[in-house]
C-alpha cells in the first residue's frame, strides 16, 4: 500500500483539552476502496479523530493527508470529496426530504441541472421516492436516519465519513442502510465507519482499528484481531447433574480456560487456535455422563473488544 | 400530585421563560413606565403656550382685550394659558412662527375680530388643546364684548355706570369639581393594569409548558409520564397548579415593584388585589393547558395573541385606549369575552368603584373562563391519548 | 445563492412568527393609525372634548346652557347614576361631565336680580385636566352670559336666553400659518410611530428563529464540513437577515401608506420617502439585532420574548407610545442611545415640515444615519462575536 493510494493518512496527530489527552500520537492510513471501521469505547477518540481529519477541530501536533495533499480548514477542493453522515440527524427540520438533500448537495455541486440528478439518484438510493415532499418531523427514526445519509452522499463523495448511522433504527432499515454502504463501496468509494455494532462493522469493514484513550490499541481485519486476542471458541453443553470430579477434568485439558455449571449447562472457554470439542467430550463420554445439545461458537469481534478495552463500564468520569 | 407539582415548579423556575415573561417583562416595562409617566401627568393638565401678539393700531383698539390677554398671561395667576410676546407687526410675528419662537400669534382685524395663526408644529407636538384654549378665552371676549354692546344700545346708562360690563364679568357662576369615584382618576393606571394583564396573558406559556410534558404525543418525556402510575389528571392537577403557583408569585412581585416603585395605585384592598391577581394568573394557566394540547401551537403564538388582545386593553397608548373603548361601547359582549380585559377590568374595579359588585363580576368571569379552559382542556387530552394509545 | 434560497426557505416555513410579528402587529399599527385623530393637514381644527351633561334642572336656562356645552364637542350619554358617572371619567369616556343641579336655572334667575351669586354647576373631570380647563372656560363664560343678560335686560328665561344666544354668535378665526407642501396626516404618523414594534419584533424574532435553526449543532457540523467557504456562509446569512428586514419594512411600510398616507404620496413626497427611509434604516438596525441573538446562540423561546420586550421598550422610548416632548428629559437622555428614538425624530421632524429646503431636510437625513450607526455597531459585534466562536465550540 503505497503513500499515494492512501485517502487518508494521519501522522502523529495529538489533541489536547487542557489536561486530558483526546488523541494520542494516533497514527493511521486508509487506502482508496476501503471500508475503514473504527472501533471505540464512549470517549475513546474516535470522533474527535474524525473532527480532526475534517479540520473542524484544531490539533496540537500531527500531520493529516487527504487524497495525498495536506488538508487545511481552507481546503475546498479537499472537502468536496469528502461526504459526512453525522451521528446525529443534520437536517433542517422546516425543508422537505427534497429540500434538505437539494440544499446540502447544493454546498458541493453548484451546477443545478446536474444535481437534480444527483439529488434523484440520492432519494432514490436511499429509498425515500415516497416521502420526498414530507417535512422531517414527519418521517420515522429509520427514514430520518436514511435521510441523513442521503444529504451527505448526494454529491457522490470519494471518502464517506459515517458516524453511527445506524444507531435506533429498525432491522429492516438497518439492512437497506448497510447494503448501501456497500453499494457505496462498490462503486468506488472509500468509507470510513464507526459503530457500536460489531456484526456491522465485521460484516462492512475490510479493516479494523480499536481506539482507547485516544490511543490505536489493535488494526486489522477482523480475522486479525480474532487471532490477537487469548479467547477461542465458546463451548455449550447440556449435561443435567454433574459432579465436581469431572469438571476438574474439563478444566485441566490443554487449551480450556474456564468451565463451570450453569442450571444444567456445562459452559466452557477456550484459548485460540485449538479445536477443543472432541476434547471436552471425550472427557464426558469417559465419564460416562449422558449429555444433551452441544453449541460451539467461534469468538466474536465483541469479545476482542471487550477483551481489548476491559469490562470495565465507561462513561463514568 | 405533590411530586408533580414540584418538578412542574422546578423546571419552571429553572427554564427561565415564566420568568422573564411574568417577572422581568413587567418589571422592565414598569422602569420604562415610570420615566415616561413623570412627564405625562402634567400633559394632562398642560394647556401652556407660548403667543405672539401684534400690538398695531387695531389690537389697541380692541375694547378688553389686552385686558384679557394679560388676565391670561399673568404667570401668578390661576389663569394663566400663555406666555405673551408682542410683536409691532405681523410680519416679525410670522417670521417668529416659523422659527419656532411662539406657537401661535394673534392679529386683530379691522372690526375688532381677532385671529389666531397657529403654526403646524405645535400642533404636531402638543396638539390642538393648547391653542383651543386660547380661541375659547379669546371667544369669551367677544362674546361677551358683544353681549355689553348689545345692552348698551337698548340700556345705554347701564354701560355708562358700568354696571353692564361688571354684571358679565364678575364670574357669577361658577363650577364645583366633584370626585364620582373612591380614589382620583389615573391616567397611568390603565398602563399598568394593561401591563400586568398582558404579562398573566404571556405567562399562559409556564400552563401550555407544563401541561405539554404530559401528553403522551409530545415526546419520550410525555410517554413516560403517561406510563407513570398515578391517574393523570392527578399529574394534570399537579402540574398546573405548580405552573399557576410559579406565576401568581411572579405576577404578584410585578404588581408589588409596580406599587413599591412606580406608585401605581391599587386601591386599599389589598386582598382583592391579590384575589384578582390569583384569578388572572389562574385563567391563564387553564388557557395555556388547553393551548398546550393543541399540537402545533407554539410558545410564539400565545404571545402574538396576548399582544392582538393587549390592543383590546388600551396597552399601546392613547389610541389604542380610543379603539379599546369604542369597541366597548359598540360591543361589549366582545370586549368583555376578552380574558385580559377582565384582568385589567378587576383592578380597575377595585380602584375606582366602592361596591365589589364589578369586581366579584370580573372574577367570576375569569374563573369561568378557567373552567371552560380545563374542561375543553381534559377533554382534548383524553382524545390525544387514546388517539396515541 | 442555494443557500440564501435555503434560508429563506426557512424563514417562510416560520408562518406562525411572521403571521403574528408581522402581519397582525403591523395590522394593529394601522387601527391604531386610523383610531388617532387624523384631521384633514393644513386646516386647523377645533379639539373636540367628549362631553357630557346631566341636566337635573331642565329648565329653559339649564338646557341652553347644555346646548351651547355640547356644540363643537362629541356628546357623550351618560346615565344620572354613581356607576355611570364613574365609569365614564375614570375610563376618560368623558373629559367633562357637566350636572346641572336641580333649580338651578330659577335660581340663576333670582340671582341676577339681586345681584348675588348663582348657584354653582357641579363638573367631573377625567385625568385630562387641560380638557376640563377648556370646557370650564365655556361653560362659565357662556352661564356668566345668561347671568349678565338677567341682570342687565332681564325679562323671561326665553327672553335671557335668545338674548344671550344671539350674542355668541361668531367666534375667534383661527389658521394655520401657511405652509408650502402639506404634511403628513396624523393618522399616518401615529402608525409610523407604532411601526418600530411590529418591525422590531418580527425582524428579530424571524432571524432569531432562522439562525436558531441553521447554526443547530448538527446541521452545523455538516456546513463546516462542507466546502462552502466561510465567506458565502456568512454573506448568504447576513443577506438573509437584511432581506427578512426588508420585508418587515416593505409589509409594515407599504400597508400604512396604502391604507393612510395614499394622500401625502402626492402631496408631500419628501416627506413620506424621509419618513420611509428612517423606518428602512431601523428595519435594518432590528435585523442587525437579530443576527447579534443569533450570534449568540438565543434560544427560540428567549428570542421571541426578546423580540417583545426589545420591541415594546424601543417604540416606548421612541415615543410612539407618548409624544417625545412629554418625556421627561432623564428619559430623553436615555432614549438617545436607542435608533427608535432618531427614528421617531425623524417622522416629527418630517411630519412637522412646512417647507421643503435642504436646510429642513439634512438634519433628518443626519438622524436617518445615526440610526444607521446603530446598526452597523450591532451588526459589527454579531460579526466579532461569529468570528470568535469559529470552529473552537464543535469540539
Amino acid at each position: 500500500m503505497g503513500a499515494c493510494d492512501a485517502v487518508v493518512r494521519i501522522d502523529n496527530l495529538v489533541k489536547r483539552y487542557g489536561d486530558l489527552v483526546a488523541v494520542d500520537h494516533l497514527s493511521l492510513s486508509i487506502a482508496r476502496g476501503e471500508v475503514f471501521g473504527l472501533l471505540g469505547p464512549n470517549g475513546s477518540g474516535k470522533t474527535t479523530t474524525i473532527n480532526c481529519i475534517l479540520q473542524l477541530l484544531s490539533y496540537d501536533h500531527g500531520d493529516i493527508q487527504l487524497f495525498g495533499e495536506p488538508m487545511r480548514p481552507t481546503s475546498y477542493q479537499l472537502k468536496r470529496r469528502i461526504g459526512v453522515v453525522p451521528q446525529e440527524v443534520a437536517v433542517f427540520d422546516e425543508l422537505t426530504v427534497r429540500e434538505n438533500v437539494d440544499s446540502f448537495c447544493a454546498l458541493y455541486v453548484g451546477d443545478r441541472a446536474l444535481r437534480r440528478e444527483l439529488v434523484n439518484d440520492a432519494i432514490a438510493f436511499v429509498g425515500l421516492e415516497k416521502f420526498e415532499g414530507f417535512r422531517p418531523k414527519k418521517l420515522s427514526g429509520g427514514l430520518l436516519r436514511r435521510l441523513n445519509i442521503a444529504c451527505g452522499i448526494a454529491h457522490r463523495p470519494e471518502l464517506i465519513i459515517m458516524d453511527e448511522p445506524t444507531v435506533a433504527v429498525d432491522p429492516q432499515s438497518r439492512e437497506s442502510i448497510l447494503s448501501g454502504i456497500e453499494r457505496l463501496n462498490a462503486e468506488g468509494a472509500t468509507v470510513i465507519y464507526t459503530s457500536h455494532y460489531m456484526e456491522e462493522v465485521e460484516r462492512l469493514c475490510s479493516r479494523i482499528m480499536i481506539m482507547d484513550h485516544g490511543r490505536c490499541v489493535a488494526s486489522g481485519t477482523a480475522d486479525e484481531l480474532k487471532g490477537m486476542i487469548g479467547t477461542g471458541e465458546k463451548i455449550s453443553v447440556e449435561v443435567g447433574r454433574m459432579d465436581e470430579g469431572i469438571l476438574e477434568r474439563v478444566r485441566s485439558l490443554d487449551h480450556v480456560r474456564t468451565a463451570e455449571t450453569d442450571g444444567g449447562m456445562l459452559r466452557v472457554q477456550c484459548a485460540s487456535g485449538a479445536h477443543n470439542l472432541a476434547d471436552v467430550l471425550g472427557v464426558l463420554g469417559d465419564a460416562g455422563l449422558a449429555y444433551g445439545r452441544v453449541l460451539s461458537e467461534p469468538p466474536t469481534l465483541n469479545d476482542v473488544f471487550l477483551e481489548i478495552t476491559g469490562r470495565a463500564l465507561r462513561d463514568e468520569a | 400530585m405533590l411530586a408533580s407539582l414540584r418538578s412542574s415548579v422546578l423546571s419552571l423556575v429553572r427554564d427561565k421563560a415564566l420568568l422573564v415573561w411574568a417577572l422581568a417583562f413587567p418589571t422592565i416595562m414598569t422602569l420604562i413606565f415610570i420615566g415616561m409617566f413623570s412627564g405625562i401627568g402634567d400633559a394632562y393638565s398642560a394647556v401652556g403656550s407660548t403667543l405672539g401678539v401684534v400690538r398695531d393700531a387695531n389690537y389697541d383698539a380692541a375694547v378688553g382685550l389686552d385686558e384679557t390677554i394679560q388676565a391670561i398671561s399673568d404667570p401668578e395667576s390661576s389663569d394663566h394659558v400663555c406666555d405673551v410676546t408682542y410683536y409691532d407687526d405681523a410680519a416679525d410675528a410670522r417670521a417668529a412662527a416659523s422659527m419656532g419662537d411662539v406657537d401661535a400669534y394673534l392679529t386683530v382685524s379691522g372690526d375688532g375680530t381677532p385671529q389666531l395663526h397657529v403654526t403646524q408644529a405645535s400642533v404636531a407636538e402638543g396638539g390642538s388643546l393648547p391653542t383651543s384654549v386660547l380661541s375659547e378665552v379669546l371667544d369669551t371676549h367677544l362674546h361677551t364684548r358683544s353681549a355689553v354692546e348689545r345692552v348698551a344700545a337698548t340700556r345705554p346708562e347701564l354701560l355708562a355706570n358700568g354696571r353692564a360690563i361688571k354684571a358679565f364679568t364678575s364670574g357669577a357662576v361658577k363650577t364645583v369639581r366633584l370626585s364620582a369615584t373612591k380614589n382620583p382618576p389615573s391616567p397611568d393606571a390603565r398602563y399598568y393594569y394593561a401591563l400586568l394583564a398582558m404579562a398573566a396573558g404571556m405567562g399562559a406559556t409556564a400552563g401550555m409548558e407544563s401541561a405539554r410534558r404530559l401528553l403522551p404525543t409530545a415526546g419520550p418525556l410525555g410517554a413516560r409520564q403517561t406510563l407513570a402510575a398515578v391517574p393523570r389528571w392527578r399529574m394534570l392537577v399537579g402540574a398546573l397548579l405548580g405552573a399557576w403557583l410559579c406565576e401568581f408569585a411572579c405576577l404578584l412581585v410585578a404588581a408589588l415593584f409596580m406599587w413599591g416603585a412606580a406608585g401605581v395605585p391599587f386601591g386599599d384592598n389589598a386582598p382583592g388585589v391579590v384575589g384578582a391577581i390569583a384569578a388572572s394568573s389562574f385563567m391563564a394557566c387553564a388557557a395555556g393547558a388547553l393551548c398546550g394540547t393543541v399540537p402545533r401551537m407554539e410558545a410564539g403564538m400565545i404571545s402574538g395573541i396576548t399582544c392582538l388582545l393587549s390592543l383590546f386593553t388600551g396597552l399601546y397608548g392613547t389610541a389604542s385606549q380610543q379603539l379599546a373603548d369604542s369597541i366597548e361601547a359598540a360591543m361589549p359582549v366582545l370586549a368583555h369575552a376578552n380574558p385580559l380585559w377582565q384582568t385589567t377590568n378587576c383592578f380597575y374595579a377595585l380602584l375606582y368603584y366602592d361596591t365589589p359588585d364589578a369586581f366579584l363580576a370580573s372574577c367570576a368571569a375569569l374563573l369561568t373562563m378557567a373552567v371552560a379552559f380545563l374542561v375543553l382542556a381534559s377533554l382534548r387530552m383524553r382524545r390525544t391519548s387514546y388517539d396515541h394509545l | 445563492m442555494t443557500t440564501f434560497r435555503t434560508y429563506l426557505r426557512i424563514f417562510l416555513s416560520h408562518r406562525v412568527y411572521i403571521a403574528i410579528y408581522l402581519v397582525m402587529l403591523s395590522l394593529v399599527g394601522v387601527f391604531v393609525g386610523l383610531s388617532a385623530n387624523s384631521g384633514a393637514t393644513g386646516e386647523y381644527q377645533e379639539t373636540a372634548a367628549n362631553v357630557a351633561v346631566i341636566d337635573r334642572d331642565g329648565s329653559e336656562l339649564s338646557s341652553a346652557l347644555a346646548r351651547r356645552v355640547l356644540a363643537g364637542n362629541n356628546r357623550v350619554e351618560v346615565a344620572d347614576e354613581k356607576r355611570a358617572i364613574q365609569d365614564s371619567v375614570a375610563r376618560d369616556r368623558v373629559s367633562y361631565l357637566l350636572v346641572i343641579p336641580q333649580g338651578w336655572g330659577e335660581g340663576l334667575m333670582d340671582a341676577a336680580r339681586q345681584g348675588t351669586k348663582a348657584p354653582e354647576l357641579e363638573t367631573y373631570v377625567s385625568y385630562y385636566s387641560g380638557m376640563g380647563r377648556l370646557l370650564d372656560i365655556e361653560v362659565t363664560g357662556y352661564a356668566d352670559g345668561l347671568y349678565g343678560m338677567a341682570a342687565t335686560l332681564g325679562g323671561s328665561a326665553a327672553e335671557v336666553v335668545y338674548a344671550t344666544d344671539d350674542a355668541w354668535e361668531g367666534s375667534t378665526r383661527v389658521d394655520m400659518v401657511e405652509q408650502v407642501t402639506s404634511p403628513l396626516p396624523a393618522s399616518l404618523v401615529t402608525a409610523v410611530e407604532f411601526a418600530s414594534y411590529p418591525i422590531f419584533s418580527s425582524a428579530m424574532v424571524c432571524i432569531a428563529v432562522l439562525m436558531s435553526s441553521v447554526e443547530r449543532r448538527p446541521v452545523r457540523y455538516r456546513r463546516l464540513a462542507s466546502p462552502e467557504p466561510a465567506r458565502t456562509r456568512n454573506l448568504a446569512l447576513l443577506g438573509s437577515c437584511v432581506t427578512i428586514g426588508l420585508v418587515a419594512w416593505a409589509w409594515t411600510f407599504g400597508l400604512e401608506v396604502l391604507v393612510l398616507g395614499r394622500s401625502a404620496l402626492a402631496s408631500s413626497p419628501v416627506q413620506l420617502a424621509l419618513v420611509g427611509a428612517a423606518l428602512l434604516a431601523y428595519a435594518l438596525v432590528a435585523a442587525s439585532v437579530g443576527f447579534l441573538a443569533g450570534q449568540l446562540g438565543v434560544s427560540e423561546n428567549a428570542a421571541n420574548a426578546l423580540a417583545n420586550i426589545l420591541g415594546m421598550v424601543m417604540s416606548f422610548l421612541g415615543g410612539a407610545w407618548t409624544g417625545l416632548s412629554l418625556l421627561p428629559d432623564e428619559l430623553i437622555a436615555v432614549a438617545h442611545f436607542t435608533p427608535s428614538y432618531w427614528v421617531t425624530r425623524v417622522v416629527e421632524g418630517a411630519a412637522g415640515m412646512g417647507r421643503v429646503t435642504s436646510q429642513n431636510v439634512m438634519p433628518l437625513v443626519g438622524d436617518i444615519g445615526i440610526c444607521v450607526l446603530f446598526g452597523i455597531a450591532t451588526l459589527l459585534v454579531g460579526l466579532v462575536l461569529g468570528r470568535s466562536r469559529g470552529r473552537s465550540e464543535l469540539a
